[in-house]
């Protein structure tokens, strides 16, 4: 757990999070300490830190998305309840909203609506304010809930102008400066940054990211990196609004294990060493913090191999492979979830193009993947998704990748392997 | 381009002594020799010469060349991986490929899993067999189907689960309304109680009027009745008298008993003392009148002269006669005394004189004398007075009367009577005594008389005094009588007092009480009862209240009430069944989250997704594997096959002479498929009915069909045929080396052949034809030729003397003195100098002569030709290790370096500075983390349970632990020692070190940290 900066006196201090999904199951193995990597782990070290002694957290702020799915009615919802159990045996305020996966599994289950200091705002679809009194300093909160799943509608538009003088803290659960006919609640920055509150703490987008220093506009981000596609730290903001009314925001990081990416030049690099490249790379690349416990790994292999086929097994091997790194006393447990195949065999592309064989042929299609103009590129790719759209019928139950760029990627490893299988071939038969 | 000499003098595989041929000419070269006579390594020393890059590192590798390329002559060099072939060239041959040259009749028909179809298919495409890359990147029909499946049974089963969840979500949200429900009935269910209290109450209210009633008709006073009024107050009646006059002041009635019973016990030992005295002076009476009688007198005569004439003789006695007569002398001689007179008279004159004198105020003699002698002359006064007042005393002792009566007269007179009766007679003497007693008797009469009438007057003051409080009526009654009446009085009075208590708390009123008493206290028993009961229900009545809250309810008809109690029962006999509802929900919602079903299920789904995930992965690689595979053979087969058949079918019918053609070529999924035309027969064979012959020509038209197509122009490469005649009849022999002939036109051909029956044919032709493009070599004559010792022939600018080994004895001064390079820790593994992985300086000698230096290209030579290598364990063992050792030295965490190794390491004398140096690092660091990690075993150990397993395999998978078994302590320490005896003095140190830390920590697991470090 992130250890809290010093609370000046008469400051009002507020953690805020989002995105917590309780009840998603992260996609590693149980050897990795299941409950330290899962949400209900992180919205436990969460509660810890707002209870704790140390920080003097004065309230917590959710901004939506707290459980994962709908039909988790009971189990994420009782975890969630769990918390607010022990918030509420410490006297600390909640303030929720409820987002797009939540919008009706929190008003549902009645108990937690129960829990005295726990306040879940605008749950009839309109802005909802309570004030509360740290101190001397009274702060006004201000949400919004989804009404429903989607909401194509601008929730600002339903803001009421905020009252002088006073403080107030806005939590508003959407998409922020994306596409206008966006279901989930689309707005601006810009229109957050002239709304007159002091700060506005989102929820949705699964990446921390202040988007306005002043007055501060950020998304939490998800409390634990749910899937690969989250990667890096992940947890949540601590607001601290000094006696002057001045707000400074710091990130903590709470996440049990992060997924992380390195990219690999295994260029004359021995297939022995590949393994202790990627603990080299990892050591140097990853930012460690307090109760990080697994640190789930992919690793995209790049450059040319001497022996292809020696280089994709031994990178068979080490995906799905566990390490440990010994990190300041306390071991973090390591597992390789994914190895990107992008490396290619030694040869020259351009020479073997020429060649009128079915090597050279092969060669010249990847010489276009990699070299060739956009336009050629996009017109194979259209062409292979094509296919790939008639082969379902064959399939019906696979669905092909929508991201054309990962689809090259494939089409390229695949080519260098092929490649280099017939090169071996050609080698073999002298 | 034609090869004009080719010089082997090293070829991998090839350990025979180098060969050279001389004089290649244009057209077909026939070489011939037997098996293992260097056919093979002659193609792939073309090979290797011509596409350098392809085999960049073959080892050892010498060879040279001379060839004719466009006219010019052109000597191609090739030591190793260095070759002097021109950049033009060398790209001119990149774009063809080495093995459509080269047709190897044995390769060709080797693969048994390969039909001929396969074979053709891949000869036509220039040798590439593209069905294993199919196989490989199949897409299975049913590929994904069992986890789609997978995730949709768990899908429902998911829905299912969400769905009893939400059930029970929905039971649960229910307890609300349940729980209102429960408080509607816990309040009726009070109410009720209330309600019947208050019922309860008026009920106990009415019973209680009722009683009230009903204790109202008895008579009043019976309460009051007790058991012992009865008899107290019979006895009573009894005793007082009818009529009833009792009011007295009882106050003073008893004051006067006190008194009177005080004064009456006086009077009584008055009366007691009176009755003695009376008998007394009776008895005194009778005495006196016997000494009367005596006497002759009567009792009044014989008083009467007592009185008178005898009293004072009986009074003395004859002593007291006598002390009377004494004294009486002594007073008459006292009187007698004159000078008593004198005294006084010259006293009083002296006084009269001194005082005289004193006034006169003379102080003289005469004054002074008459002081002394008035003081002299009373002197005998003085002792008169004195004696006189002794006598008086002396008399007063006397029990004489008092002489005041009696004058010394009398006394006289007396004296002499006395003095005449002793002298009279015994008569008068006896009457005398007579009157004597009488007189005596008479006096004690007197006496008596006199103290009863004292007597008698303080008898009638006491009766006075008891009379005094005495009320009027009883003043007439005897004192006892008196005192009786007034007991009697006030018992009574307190009798009647007690009566009329009695009747006064019985309330009995009538005037026969004790009847009126006797039917109350019939009753009284009933009475007891009712009231009895009263109390119970009053008592009843209290609690009731005490536990009605609201008093109202009491007032309330009894039939609301009772109305209202039903209603509230029907309510409240719900709250049972409505808490043993919400319990159950309760229950199951706490079941069901134990259960964590859906967690479990969501596990599941991922599981399964992810797996189905891994599967559409599969297939979409696969499929676009399969995509750029098939389009490759697509334009291959649409650009080039056609050309490619339609020349190897005219190649294929004249080496048939015409009894075959290819008719057409399908391509399915499953492959090619091949139509031959049989034109003998007139119909379409598959190509599998061809006769091996028959099929070993279709391959080489298929090749040369190939190589007119695909080659480039003005390249014209030499072709190598190894035995691909073999399966040929004579007939057709010809039609093929017609053939190969015209090819050989344009074309340097060289036809490898073991077999005598092919030279001799070519030999034959060659005769027979009289041309001069058949040129037949044996191989072994060349050989011979060759057998002079050739100078080697390194490239030039490259070439090195090395000088062999002389005095050297280790292999570490041979390196030294021909200044090769130590180990180099940034450098690979591969990147070293050979000599780290060798033993001995000649070992060193041979690799050098054979143009290895670094340890990949051993590494290569090992693997390529294996048997060029002596050694070739060792060697191979020793790079493991230096790869090892380089891992050591960089990262300091070596993934496993055995006892074994460190055994091995320093028989090796080559490592040991710099291995040491490594595993000391490494060791430092391995104790470090060796440390730490047991630290945090022993700390974790407390939850041992949950971190042990993958601690452990953490050591493991650090090389940490060594599952092999323990040492003991000796055997550590007699290993460690035999080796440090071998080592520099810090590699003692180092070695004692480690025992020293093994000491310190006396574990299992300690000691194989530090063997396995």
């Amino acid at each position: 757990m992130g250890r809290l900066p010093k609370k000046t006196t008469g400051s009002v201090r507020l953690i805020a999070a989002a995105d917590l999904h309780l009840g998603r199951k992260i996609p590693l193995p149980d050897a990795l300490n299941c409950d330290a990597v899962s949400p209900e782990g992180a919205w436990q070290r969460l509660v810890d830190l707002v209870i704790g002694e140390e920080g003097e957290v004065d309230a917590l702020l959710l901004a939506g998305d707290l459980i994962d799915k709908e039909e988790n009615v009971l189990e994420a919802p009782y975890y969630f309840e769990k918390g607010l159990q022990r918030l509420a045996a410490k006297n600390k305020p909640v303030i929720a909203i409820a987002g797009n996966h939540d919008h009706c599994s929190l008003r549902r289950r009645q108990k937690i609506l129960s829990y005295p200091h726990f306040y879940l705002l605008g749950l009839q679809g309109v802005w909802e304010t309570i004030q509360l009194q740290f101190g001397e300093r009274t702060v006004h909160f201000e949400g919004w809930s989804f009404p429903a799943s989607e909401f194509p509608k601008n929730p600002l538009s339903l803001l009421p102008p905020c009252k002088k003088g006073t403080i107030t803290i806005g939590l508003l659960h959407g998409e922020c400066d994306g596409a206008k006919e966006s279901p989930y609640a689309p707005f601006t920055t810009r229109e957050l940054s002239t709304a007159g509150r002091l700060c506005w703490v989102l929820g949705h987008i699964h990446i921390p990211r202040i988007l306005c220093q002043e007055p501060p506009v950020f998304y939490c981000g998800s409390l634990q990196g749910l899937d690969s596609s989250e990667k890096g730290e992940r947890g949540a903001y601590v607001i601290d609004i000094d006696p002057s009314g001045h707000v400074e925001t710091t990130f903590i990081p709470l996440a049990g294990a992060v997924w992380h990416e390195i990219v690999l030049n295994i260029t004359g690099v021995d297939v022995e060493e590949y393994e202790m490249l990627v603990r080299q790379e990892l050591e140097k690349s990853i930012s460690f913090w307090n109760g990080l416990n697994a640190i789930a790994l992919k690793v995209i292999f790049q450059g040319e191999a001497e022996d292809m086929r020696s280089s994709i097994t031994r990178i068979g091997q080490i995906q799905e492979s566990y390490f440990s790194l010994n990190k300041q006393g306390s071991l973090i447990d390591c597992y390789v979830h994914l190895c990107i195949i992008e490396i290619r065999p030694k040869v020259d592309l351009t020479l073997l193009a020429k060649e009128k064989t079915i090597v050279g042929l092969l060669a010249k299609n990847l010489l276009v993947l990699q070299e060739g103009q956009a336009s050629e590129r996009k017109s194979i790719v259209v062409k292979v998704k094509e296919l790939l759209e008639q082969s379902t019928q064959r399939y019906p139950h696979f669905k092909p990748l929508e991201d054309d760029g990962m689809l090259e990627q494939q089409l390229l490893s695949k080519g260098y392997q092929m490649l280099a299988e017939l090169l071996e071939q050609k080698e073999k038969s002298q | 381009m034609r090869l004009l000499e080719l010089d082997i003098q090293r070829m991998p595989g090839f350990e025979r002594r180098g060969f050279a041929y001389q004089g290649l000419k244009k057209g077909i070269n026939v070489i011939c020799g037997p098996n293992g006579s260097g056919k093979t390594t002659t193609s792939s020393a073309i090979r290797a010469l011509l596409w350098p890059r392809e085999n960049d590192n073959l080892h050892p590798l010498l060879l040279r060349s001379l060839w004719e390329w466009k006219g010019t002559q052109l000597e191609i060099l090739r030591e190793s991986s260095k070759s002097t072939i021109p950049a033009t060239l060398a790209e001119v041959l990149s774009s063809v490929s080495p093995q459509t040259y080269i047709l190897v009749l044995d390769d060709l028909f080797n693969s048994q899993d390969k039909d001929l179809a396969r074979i053709v298919a891949e000869e036509m495409r220039g040798g590439y067999d593209l069905e294993p890359l199919r196989e490989q990147y199949n897409v299975p029909v049913r590929l994904g189907q069992e986890e789609a499946k997978k995730i949709g049974t768990i899908k429902i089963k998911y829905e299912e689960i969400a769905r009893e969840q939400a059930y029970l979500l929905e039971q649960e949200i229910g307890t609300t309304k349940l729980k209102q429900q429960i408080e509607l009935a816990e309040k009726a269910s009070k109410q009720l109680e209330q309600v019947r209290h208050a019922i309860e109450g008026q009920n106990l209210r009415s019973s209680i009027d009722h009683e009230k009633v009903q204790l109202c008709a008895f008579p009043p006073g019976i309460q009051e009745v007790r058991e012992e009024d009865e008899q107290e107050l019979e006895a009573i009646l009894q005793t007082l008298p009818k009529v009833e006059l009792y009011e007295i002041d009882a106050d003073v009635f008893e004051k006067a008993r006190r008194m009177a019973s005080n004064v009456y016990d006086d009077l009584q030992s008055i009366e007691a003392k009176l009755e003695g005295r009376k008998e007394e002076i009776e008895g005194l009476q009778q005495a006196f009148s016997e000494h009367a009688r005596a006497l002759g007198v009567t009792v009044e005569e014989l008083s009467e002269k007592l009185i008178h004439e005898l009293r004072p003789l009986g009074e003395l006695s004859d002593k007291t006669i006598e002390e009377g007569k004494d004294y009486l002398e002594e007073w008459l001689s006292l009187e007698k005394n004159q000078s008593l007179v004198f005294s006084l008279g010259l006293s009083l004159g002296s006084v009269v004189l001194f005082f005289i004198l004193l006034l006169l105020e003379q102080k003289t003699v005469p004054t002074a004398l008459s002081a002394v002698i008035a003081l002299f002359s009373i002197f005998p006064s003085l002792k008169h007075f004195i004696d006189r007042k002794k006598l008086v005393e002396r008399y007063e002792r006397l029990s004489l009367p008092q002489p005041k009566k009696w004058e010394k007269q009398e006394i006289v007179l007396i004296v002499k009577e006395l003095e005449e009766m002793q002298e009279s007679s015994v008569d008068q003497r006896l009457w005398f005594d007579e009157i004597k007693q009488a007189r005596g008797t008479f006096i004690d009469l007197q006496k008596k008389e006199g103290a009863y009438q004292a007597l008698r007057k303080e008898w009638d003051n006491a009766l006075e005094d008891f009379y005094r409080p005495i009320p009027a009526i009883y003043q007439s009654c005897t004192p006892k009588e008196a005192l009786m009446s007034l007991h009697e009085a006030i018992e009574n009075h307190k009798l009647h007092l007690r009566k009329r208590n009695i009747l006064a708390r019985t309330q009995c009123t009538s005037r026969d009480p004790l009847t009126e008493l006797r039917e109350k206290k019939r009753m009284l028993e009933q009475f007891k009862d009712k009231e009895q009961k009263k109390i119970r229900l009053e008592g009843r009545l209290e609690q009731v209240l005490l536990k009605l809250n609201d008093r109202a309810l009491l007032d309330l008809p009894l039939d609301d009430l009772k109305v209202k109690e039903q209603e509230l029962d029907l309510l409240s006999s719900s709250l049972e069944a409505l808490q043993a509802e919400a319990v159950k929900i309760a229950q199951d919602v706490n079941q069901e989250l134990a259960q964590k079903r859906f967690s479990e299920i969501s596990k599941q789904q991922l599981i399964a997704t992810q797996e189905f995930e891994k599967k559409q992965n599969l297939w979409q690689e696969n499929f676009l594997a399969q995509y750029l595979l098939r389009e490759a053979e697509e334009q291959f087969e649409k650009q080039q096959r056609p050309e490619v058949l339609r020349v190897a079918s005219g190649y294929f019918e004249r080496f048939t002479m015409g009894s075959f053609s290819i008719d057409t070529v399908t391509r399915s999924d499953s492959g090619h498929q091949f139509r031959i035309y049989d034109h003998i027969q007139e119909r379409h064979l598959s190509i599998e009915a061809l006769s091996r012959g028959t099929a070993l020509q279709l391959l080489l038209s298929i090749r040369l069909g190939y190589l007119s197509i695909h080659e480039q122009e003005g390249i014209k490469l030499p072709l190598i045929l190894d035995e691909v005649l073999s399966h040929v009849d004579d007939d057709r022999f010809l039609c093929i080396a017609d053939a190969l002939l015209e090819i050989a036109e344009e074309r340097q051909v060289f036809l490898f052949t073991c077999q005598n029956t092919t030279q001799h044919a070519w030999e034959k032709m060659s005769r027979d034809r009289g041309s001069s493009l058949i040129h037949v070599f044996d191989l072994e004559e060349i050989q011979k030729g060759c057998r002079r010792q050739r100078a080697p022939i390194f490239l030039p600018e490259k070439r090195e003397m090395i000088s062999p080994p002389e005095d050297e004895k280790s292999i570490v001064e041979y390196a030294a003195k021909l200044g090769l390079a130590g180990l180099d820790a940034k450098l690979q593994a591969s990147e070293q100098s050979v000599w780290l992985v060798l033993s001995a300086p000649q070992q060193l000698f041979q690799a050098l002569t054979l143009g290895l230096k670094t340890v990949g290209q051993l590494k290569m030579l090992l693997r390529l030709q294996p048997q060029l290598v002596s050694d070739a364990a060792t060697i191979q063992g020793n790079i493991d290790l230096l790869q090892r050792f380089l891992q050591v030295i960089k990262i300091g965490n070596p993934p496993c370096v055995w006892r074994d190794d460190l055994e091995k390491a320093v028989k090796l004398d080559v490592f040991s500075a710099t291995f040491l140096d490594a595993v000391d690092v490494c060791a430092v660091k391995a104790e470090r983390r060796a440390d730490r990690l047991l630290e945090m075993l022993k700390e974790k150990s407390v939850k041992r349970f949950k971190y042990v397993e993958p601690l452990e395999e953490f050591f493991l998978r650090e090389g940490l632990l060594d599952q092999r078994k323990s040492l003991t302590e000796e055997e550590i320490r007699s290993n460690l020692w035999n080796h440090a005896l071998t080592l520099t003095p810090e590699a003692a140190l180092y070695i004692n070190s480690l025992i020293s830390l093994f000491v310190a920590n006396k574990s299992a697991d300690v000691s194989s940290i530090v063997l396995s470090s």
